[in-house]
């Protein structure tokens, strides 16, 4: 292998060996339209003359026409632009929760995998207190706090997108612990290697070992464990809205949409269907993405 | 930042670097073991002292001592370590960064897992400058492929942007050493440099470090169990055992006239020693563990000359030139 790469940096390598991962490649590519179509969710509003909040009751439950590709739900709302802009915060949210989780998680484990002793101790043992912690429950009880008590501003206790914060919050609260055990782990054995010592030996500061040295090395764990994150975000923020602890209506997100759908799933299942159906392949694309960025960044260079 | 530029030494005689006394102990359950024992030694200008001796006796403990990187849970017990005339063992960590690379630097074994693989050589170069001297990223570069250029890397421009896994293992080493010289040091440590090379780019590197020490008047540190490679590069040599330097001496005198029981036995095992065909001899036995030393003096249970004093009482450990460590030196 060698040969092959003899002039290749690491990120080409990786997009090499991610290349030849079909399953991943495609995955990357859906993920990549399904952002794109929820991007532009305003501009199909407009094209089809209609907003995500639109109510028109005289064409309830209406099937698929060229006005509504998708047909109309039981307030007569478009269905396919209510997908849309319920994937915005879904995405939104998974995407913005599994990065906070990340650098919280990343810092936390940076600091006690590169200092160990006593702080690391004190990170571990707080990490393990979280995962403890029953999850759902204290999403409920989380979900359930009256933001304007905690003495919030009015404007930010009541504006509409709270509950989009307060989801995001919420599940960085919980979803650092991953990051920060894994990152730990390797920094342990990353301190340890030649290279630290002999950017110490330089006249490096800890900061500059472990933000300059250190931390780049990590970034295939990191990034991998990111990504398989989202999807999980995106299925707990579906959780918590079906529960009506998450998102609030009418602000649509694919797991209040499914609320929703609950009780016309016999009579109209299509609603319940595609948000369900966007779910499931966004988080099993989330997850064939992230595999296939763990074998690309599998091996570091030197090893191939 | 710009550390205090190492101050150019008055007096050439006196020594860049004295080490003095030097401790490095272990806390072990109910005590704690020295690794490094009383070791004591001078740098000076334009002279290379070699630190030999087997795996295990300390060598590499003492090196990193000497800029005040041992490693946890180990510590520097006592002694002292001057660079012109300054204290460091007594500073704090961020003084220590400011010698660290910049007056004293040190080379490593392994160039491949010495260097970050997420960076290029020539970036990394470029910031050990950068954390001495404050310059652009752009003068930084060009000072990185310059030391490239010095090191005899050809097409330096173009190899400063490879990283490490593209290069040799001779050109990584190149490139460590570039690494370890483009702060202008005045001593450099380099721990067994030629170790991890093939036979052939050996004798290169070796010339590159004496050609460079030529040119700026360092003083080399140089460590290694090799005694054929120390023969090609020490003015002076060390002899350690079992923590403690056992007999120091110029080079020439060593290999011509070697006092101490364990610097003959090491010299015998070399071949062209022992006539062809014959057997290379060995020194029975294995360097003892430094948490259970033999009482008296430590290469007793190996020694042939040992008698009963040798293994009751320490001979006083061997601090400076031609001074030998053993209360049978020169015994036939």
């Amino acid at each position: 292998m060698t040969g092959t790469h003899a002039n290749m940096g690491p990120a080409a390598i990786a997009w090499r060996r991610f290349r030849r991962h079909r399953l991943a490649l495609a995955s990357g590519l859906v993920l990549l339209g399904l952002s794109v179509l929820a991007a532009a969710a305003p501009l199909v509003g407009m094209l089809l003359g209609t907003a995500p909040d639109a109510v028109d009751l005289f064409s309830r439950f209406a099937p698929p026409s060229a006005a509504h590709p998708l047909g109309t739900d039981e307030l007569g709302r478009d269905v396919l632009v209510r997908l849309l802009y319920g994937g915005r915060v879904s995405l939104l949210v998974g995407i913005t929760a599994a990065l906070a989780a990340a650098v919280f998680g990343t810092a936390v484990g940076l600091l006690a995998g590169y200092h160990g002793g006593r702080l690391d101790a004190l990170l571990m043992r707080l990490t393990d207190s979280v995962i403890s912690l029953p999850l759902l429950p204290l999403l409920i009880v989380l979900a359930a706090v009256d933001p304007g008590k905690l003495g919030l501003p009015e404007g930010v206790a009541e504006s509409e997108s709270l509950s989009l914060y307060r989801i995001v919050v919420i599940v960085a609260l919980v979803g650092w612990t991953t990051v920060a055990r894994l990152v730990r782990a390797t920094a342990l054995s990353l301190r340890e290697r030649d290279f630290v010592l002999a950017a110490i030996a330089q006249g490096a500061g800890a900061a500059r070992v472990m933000l300059v040295h250190i931390l780049p090395n990590l970034a295939s764990p990191i990034i991998v464990a990111t990504t398989l994150s989202v999807g999980n975000v995106i299925l707990l923020e579906s959780v918590l809205s079906f529960l009506g602890l998450g998102i609030q209506p009418p602000v649509p997100s694919w797991g209040n949409l499914l609320t929703n759908a609950q009780e016309l799933i016999w009579t109209v299942p299509g609603l319940a269907l595609y948000p369900g159906a966007l779910i499931f392949v966004t988080v099993i694309a989330f997850n064939f993405l992230g595999d296939g960025l763990q074998d690309a960044m599998a091996s570091r260079p030197s090893d191939g | 930042m710009t550390a205090a530029a190492p101050a150019p030494s008055p007096d050439p005689a006196e020594p860049v670097l004295r080490v003095a006394g030097l401790d490095v102990s272990f806390a072990i359950d109910g005590g704690s073991a020295k690794a490094v024992d009383g070791v004591g030694f001078q740098l000076t200008r334009g002279r290379t002292l070699a630190l030999v001796g087997e795996s295990g006796c300390g060598k590499s403990l003492t090196a990193l001592a000497v800029l005040g990187l041992v490693p946890r849970p180990g510590r520097i017990g006592a002694g002292s370590v001057r660079y012109h005339g300054r204290e460091l063992t007594s500073l704090d960590d961020r003084a220590l960064r400011g010698i660290r690379g910049n007056a004293i630097a040190m080379v490593f074994q392994e160039p491949m897992t010495s260097l970050n693989p997420v960076y290029t050589v020539g970036d990394q170069i470029a910031e050990a400058y950068r954390l001495h001297f404050s310059a652009s990223a752009r003068e930084a570069r060009a000072e990185a492929v310059s030391m490239l250029d010095h090191v005899g890397i050809a097409d330096a421009q173009n190899r400063a942007r490879a990283y490490p896994h593209q290069l040799s293992g001779g050109m990584r080493q190149r490139a460590m050493i570039a690494m370890a010289l483009v702060c202008r040091p005045d001593v450099l440590i380099a721990d067994e440099p030629t170790t991890a090379l093939d036979v052939t780019i050996q004798g290169q590197i070796l010339d590159l470090i004496l050609a460079m020490q030529k040119e700026n008047g360092m003083a080399v540190l140089f460590i290694s169990h090799d005694l054929g490679v120390v023969s090609e590069v020490a003015d002076d040599v060390a002899v350690m055992y079992a923590g403690t330097i056992v007999e120091q001496t110029p080079a020439a005198s060593l290999f011509a006239a070697p006092r101490h029981p364990y610097t003959r036995g090491l010299i015998e095992t070399l071949p062209g020693t022992t006539p062809p065909g014959g057997r290379l001899p060995a020194i029975p036995g294995v360097v003892p563990d430094f948490r259970r030393r033999p009482k008296g003096c430590r290469f007793s249970d190996r020694c042939s000359l040992a008698d009963g004093h040798c293994r009751d009482a320490s001979p006083p450990p061997a601090v400076s030139g031609g001074a030998v460590s053993c209360w049978k030196a020169d015994a036939p």
